[in-house]
């Protein structure tokens, strides 16, 4: 039998090398009329969301005017997507939930146990007896 | 570890010699035995220290911090330089009080910010029937090693 190599699938490292930041766009919708809306209105007459552009510059923001309740949605790298209704809510917390997505990878939430994750093979490898020094070995 | 024998199979280095003095000639004459068996710091981790807890990392690897780190936006890179110890499958560098950052060179970069997922917990007082509910979504940032290698 001929001898095949294992196939090993690259990883995407993202920050690795260089770093792209996974959000790509935030879509503002909003209402001209409703009361649910005012946050978002007066976040858009004060110029906050202009600021807000102008600090994350890689990010495409784009205000949809639309009537109902208004909703932030975001636009992850591989084609993933959050929304997040900010009907009643304040204008310091629509603020906070705007630095807070754009921040986020788009993935799922989890809860990792562990300091540290990592995909490299261990640096030491697994501990054997055989490479103890024989005054420390264990006797029978 | 600093004070393993020098005939077990992991040599181990304590820059801090019998008097306790640290010398930093010493340091790097022995970094070379590190640099010598690092594979071009390919088989290389270090362990860290952040807030003060150690992180054991080679290059590549995602630390997960259980808190919003302060002062921190979503690109930026860090460098460390409160290193205990670096190693390689043969040989170990270390040094309790931190080694001298001339030495190596740890870069990460600030990978997420993203949160816990959410749940609750719940309370119960003695004598009152009552369940306190407390909504528990902690926030998360995860760092990723991008360089670590020495000097």
């Amino acid at each position: 039998m001929p001898v095949k190599p294992i196939f090993k699938p690259s990883l995407l490292r993202n920050g690795l090398g260089t770093y792209v930041q996974p959000c790509h766009k935030v879509t503002i919708q909003y209402c001209n009329w409703g009361g649910s809306s005012k946050s978002i209105r007066d976040l858009l007459s004060t110029g906050s969301i202009n600021k807000f552009a102008s600090e994350n510059l890689n990010i495409f923001v784009e205000v949809v005017k639309k009537s109902g309740h208004p909703v932030l949605k975001f636009d992850y790298s591989h084609d993933k997507q959050d929304s997040v209704e900010v009907r009643n809510k304040t204008t310091t917390e629509v603020l906070k939930l705007l630095s807070d997505y754009s921040q986020r990878s788009g993935n799922e939430l989890f809860k990792y146990n562990h300091k540290v994750l990592s995909n490299n093979e261990s640096v030491r490898g697994v501990w054997s007896p055989m490479h103890e020094h024989k005054g420390h070995r264990f006797k029978i | 570890m600093a004070n393993a024998s020098a005939t077990n199979a992991t040599k181990s280095v304590n820059p801090t010699s019998s008097n306790g003095i640290t010398s930093l000639k010493k340091q790097v004459d022995d970094m070379k035995y590190l640099k010598y068996d690092s594979n071009g710091s390919n088989s290389l981790y270090a362990i860290l220290r952040l807030h003060n807890i150690p992180y054991l990392v080679t290059k590549g690897d995602k630390i997960i911090l259980p808190t919003r780190m302060k002062g921190v936006k979503v690109g930026d890179q860090l460098t460390f330089n409160n290193v205990t110890t670096i190693g390689s499958p043969n040989f170990i560098f270390n040094s309790e009080n931190g080694v001298n950052p001339d030495l190596f060179e740890i870069k990460g970069s600030v990978v997420e910010i993203t949160k816990e997922p959410y749940y609750e917990v719940y309370r119960k007082k003695q004598r009152c029937r009552r369940l306190k509910t407390i909504p528990v979504q902690n926030y998360q940032t995860i760092l990723m090693i991008n360089e670590l290698k020495l000097n």
